[in-house]
């Protein structure tokens, strides 16, 4: 493939070299060949002389053959494509491009997977570079217009940063790049030629978080929270060894076969042949001493395996009695959504804060969450974290019904449903966000994920599901909203970030990144509608509208509620698309009523207004037999979270009764 | 970030310490010969050997360093505890350094059925320091009525994290990698302990009046070491743990006679 583009290189040189291409120059339609690369038409797999000879100035390589700079040179421009890619592609999009990023699940639609056959491989090259350069904000997807998410990027990366991003997906945009599905063959043996083959893999997949050299710090590594796994240190979560020792070659294949749920380490089954993922554990295993060493070995310290206790009444009341007594909730809360006492306090054996899992959420569990994997955790603890091996504290038939209890904390699976459906009542609507009113209304649970559009874009958000529930009266309308959020946040400081540089990417680094707990905020939560909610599928984009279609935001902070004399607890405010500013509404346009209160690592939020308000050109109107979008944004003040660093939602809607 | 050489192998293997250095790379070669990965020792008769005694001595002003905030269980443990990173007499003498022969391959047999005991009392580590050898067994001991974890990392790196949430419920460990091992507790952050493992007998921690004694030794030429915790606190954390200055190693070349003492005194400046 190299020769080819070598080849194609050259015979373009020419053309390149009187044309001398300007970056805002081509004629896009003109050059459509199709079959990229080989007809590729980007610009910098013909670099001009003068970069060329730039080149060869700096590296001081006076013998080099031209050819061969400019080889380098377009080598180079695909390694930035791939930082770039990797830096801003990779949360929706994923590490190889399979629209499995870790933000993928929260949007609807998703993320475009672009090892699809139908999407790099058959889109030509000039629309993939259009449709990157001016976002896909309201394109046309058929289904709802305006729910494609992505962002106008050649204001971030310009258009020389876009070629090479698209240099970078040539692989992808070449049918049958694709690998997946081979091997079968197992384990392979710990040759010098396996590692060589592991290497390069690590080189392709793995760098870009986990460093060159292994040490968890590629480029990528500042902007995620957790931080990838530095592996020189063989210190290892996710065991079927004892505390303290090193994971079987077994436990590093499921690990990587399956990924890290709740981060952005995925699975990479899908990724790499299986023959792919034991090369590179023989390799990654080379990046720390104590894998060499015969005192080590993770196969004298498996530990035994029984079989799970049939979740009966009984076990499920030993299991709790063991919850208690372990004082498990010490970090994990006694609700289980960790935030016990010592959440605030956890660090890493790398000295970076650590939250302890909230076990209500079975899409968080790091090492997996059936029977086995909840097992070996309470086992073997997880090494580089606070979680300590509990073998020592609990007998094997203990630890199951300790299995037991945790399971059933689990909630169900996030759904696909997007409808809420408020219940009709008589009388007037609960503030009370406790009031047993509440529980008649069927809950819609909406997934979030970062703000991926505009600066300070963020990826590690806190809140990734909101629970919502709708009653009404004919009159008035009322929300409430649910949310996990281990520490109660009601400081009224904006945000953070500027001084420590972190601010400076594409997306924001977490303060964590600097082995720093994030300064407490606020939390607050945001319900979106469009101003005007029209006919069929046409609504405004759905974070924050956009200058023809502006949107109503209900702003509540907790900050406010905490202490009225900051500001009203709940706003009412316009924005006509993120880039213009929050309009608040006049203090006499300010009806929504409404009340938060946390308790045990739980916000709930009510929200009440009339249907009607008489001023349709700034608030929603709630028409009988209508159907309304509605769109979610949260932040967590103790995850650095204010502005528009936040967790935001998809256009849900809500289906409200006809008037009887 | 501290950069421990095993002398013996000539390699440098970096670490971090665990509580501390966190962003600054302070950098300090410490040539400690720990026996070091695969070092052995052979156990034989010393017919003839010598003594190592001496004493610890802080020079310049007597200091004490601040109490440690206690975040969690007044009750029990109050709303300080006295910090033992620096323990120096009025005489000067300091407690809990750490004396060994570095790198020492034969000499007196090791005496394996001491007990090495790590006890969780009132949200405190105690002994504070100690020394023990690799292959014997490390007990440690909650005598609290609620739950701490015993969280150790030998050279920077896990060696064992154990919850331990019965009162007097005591958990056994064989220790089988030497070096310097730091212990937390995640439930109590100011709780933090200090053991070295050694593959060989010649170690000792210094007492209240700052002495140690190594005995049967084999005659012959060594090398002395002390290791000191750090007594410079640079700072403390977002959740009150002090952070120190590296810790403190010193050497001295010396010869131990045949049946006769060599006196070897250091000092902390
Ligand atoms: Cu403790």
């Amino acid at each position: 493939m190299f020769e080819k583009r070598k080849a194609q290189g050259m015979a373009l040189i020419l053309i390149s070299a009187l044309l001398l291409i300007g970056w805002g120059g081509l004629d896009w339609a003109a050059s459509e060949m199709g079959g990229w690369p080989e007809g590729s038409i980007n610009p910098l797999h013909h670099p001009s002389q003068e970069a060329v000879q730039e080149l060869i100035q700096r590296t001081g390589l006076k013998e080099i053959n031209l050819d061969r700079a400019r080889e380098l040179l377009v080598e180079r421009y695909r390694e930035e494509g791939q930082v770039l890619y990797q830096l801003n592609c990779r949360p929706c999009h994923g590490v190889g491009g399979k629209g499995d990023g870790p933000m993928s699940q929260a949007f609807r639609p998703g993320p475009v997977d672009l090892t699809a056959p139908e999407t790099l491989a058959r889109i030509k090259e000039p629309t993939v570079f259009e449709r990157l350069a001016g976002g896909a904000m309201g394109a046309s997807t058929g289904v709802s217009p305006s729910d494609a998410v992505l962002h106008v990027w050649e204001k971030e990366l310009g258009k020389e940063g876009i070629w090479k991003v698209l240099l970078a997906l040539e692989e992808l945009a070449h049918p049958g790049a694709s690998k997946e599905g081979q091997g079968g063959e197992g384990k392979v043996p710990a040759t010098r030629e396996a590692r060589a083959a592991g290497k390069d893999v690590y080189a392709k997949r793995c760098r870009f978080c986990h460093g060159p050299e292994g040490k968890g710090d590629g480029p990528v590594a500042d902007y995620l929270n957790p931080r990838p796994r530095d592996f020189t240190r063989g210190l290892f979560k996710f065991r079927t060894t004892g505390s303290g020792e090193l994971p079987t070659d077994e436990d590093l294949f499921q690990t990587i076969s399956q990924g890290v749920s709740g981060t952005s380490m995925p699975a990479w089954k899908g990724l790499l042949t299986e023959r792919e993922r034991w090369e590179v554990i023989q390799y990654l295993k080379s990046f720390a001493l104590a894998f060499s060493d015969p005192d080590s070995d993770p196969y004298q310290a498996v530990v035994p395996m029984s079989h799970p206790i049939p979740s009966t009444p009984d076990s499920l009341a030993k299991g709790k009695e063991i919850f208690q007594m372990m004082e498990c909730w010490q970090c994990h809360g006694k609700g289980g959504k960790g935030n016990g006492a010592n959440a605030a306090t956890l660090k890493d054996e790398w000295e970076f804060p650590i939250l302890p899992a909230n076990l209500t959420k079975g899409w968080q569990y790091k090492g997996g969450h059936n029977a086995q994997e909840i097992y070996l955790r309470f086992t073997t603890g997880l090494n580089g974290t606070p979680m300590p091996s509990y073998a020592d504290s609990l007998t094997v038939e203990e630890r199951w019904h300790l299995v037991n209890y945790v399971t059933s904390l689990i909630r169900p699976e996030r759904g696909e449903e997007r409808v809420l459906r408020p219940k009709r009542v008589e009388g007037s609507l609960p503030l009370d966000p406790n009031d047993p009113r509440w529980q008649q209304a069927p809950a819609l649970n909406i997934p979030l994920g970062g703000q991926a559009f505009v600066r300070p874009r963020w990826q590690n958000p806190s809140v990734d599901q909101v629970e919502m529930r709708a009653l009404d009266n004919g009159q008035e309308i009322g929300f409430r909203l649910e949310w996990d959020d281990r520490f109660k946040d009601v400081l009224p400081a904006e945000g953070e970030g500027k001084e420590d540089g972190l601010l400076d990417g594409t997306y924001a680094r977490p303060l964590a990144s600097k082995g720093k707990k994030p300064k407490a905020l606020h939390d607050a939560v945001a319900l979106q509608f469009p101003v005007m909610v029209g006919r069929g599928k046409e609504r405004p984009p759905f974070f924050r509208g956009d200058p023809r279609r502006p949107v109503n935001l209900w702003i509540w902070r907790a900050d406010r509620q905490e202490d009225l004399q900051r500001g009203l607890s709940i706003e009412e405010v316009n924005q006509a698309g993120p880039d213009s500013p929050l309009s608040p509404q006049p203090p006499a346009s300010q009806s929504v009523r409404g009340k938060g209160v946390w308790e045990d690592g739980t916000w709930k939020v009510v929200l009440l207004r009339s249907h009607k308000t008489g001023e349709s050109d700034l608030d929603v109107q709630f028409e009988p037999g209508g159907t309304i979008p509605l769109a979610l944004n949260v932040w967590d003040g103790s995850n650095g979270e204010a502005g528009l660093m936040m967790s935001i939602s998809s256009w849900a809607e809500i289906k409200l009764g006809i008037r009887d | 970030m501290l950069n421990f050489q095993f002398s013996i192998f000539n390699f440098q293997f970096s670490i971090l310490a665990k509580r501390g250095c966190m962003g600054l790379l302070a950098t300090l070669a410490l040539a400690v010969g720990l026996g070091g990965i695969g070092q052995a020792y052979d156990e034989v008769e010393v017919p003839d050997g010598g003594t190592i005694t001496g004493q610890v001595k802080y020079v310049g002003p007597a200091q004490t360093l601040a109490p440690l905030k206690v975040t969690k269980d007044p009750d029990l443990c109050g709303k300080e505890a006295p910090s033992e990173t620096l323990l120096i007499s009025a005489n000067g003498e300091v407690r809990y350094a750490v004396v060994f022969l570095e790198g020492i391959s034969q000499g007196k047999k090791i005496d394996r059925t001491k007990e090495t005991w790590l006890t969780q009392e009132k949200c405190h580590f105690g002994p504070h320091v100690f020394t023990m050898v690799k292959g014997t067994d490390l007990s440690v001991k909650n005598a609290d009525p609620f739950l701490h974890n015993a969280n150790m990392a030998v050279n920077g790196i896990q060696m064992f994290n154990f919850g331990q949430p019965k009162k007097d419920q005591v958990i056994i460990k064989r220790v089988r990698k030497t070096g310097l091992v730091e212990v937390t507790c995640d439930s109590h952050p100011h709780m933090e302990g200090h053991f070295m493992v050694f593959d060989h007998p010649y170690h000792a921690v210094t007492g209240p009046e700052g002495t140690f004694t190594l005995d049967q030794i084999p005659p012959g030429k060594y090398t002395v070491k002390l290791w000191h915790e750090s007594w410079k606190v640079k700072g403390q954390d977002e959740d009150g743990r002090p952070i120190y200055e590296q810790s403190v190693v010193l050497n001295q070349e010396i010869e131990v006679p045949t049946k006769g003492m060599v006196r070897v005194n250091f000092e902390l400046k």
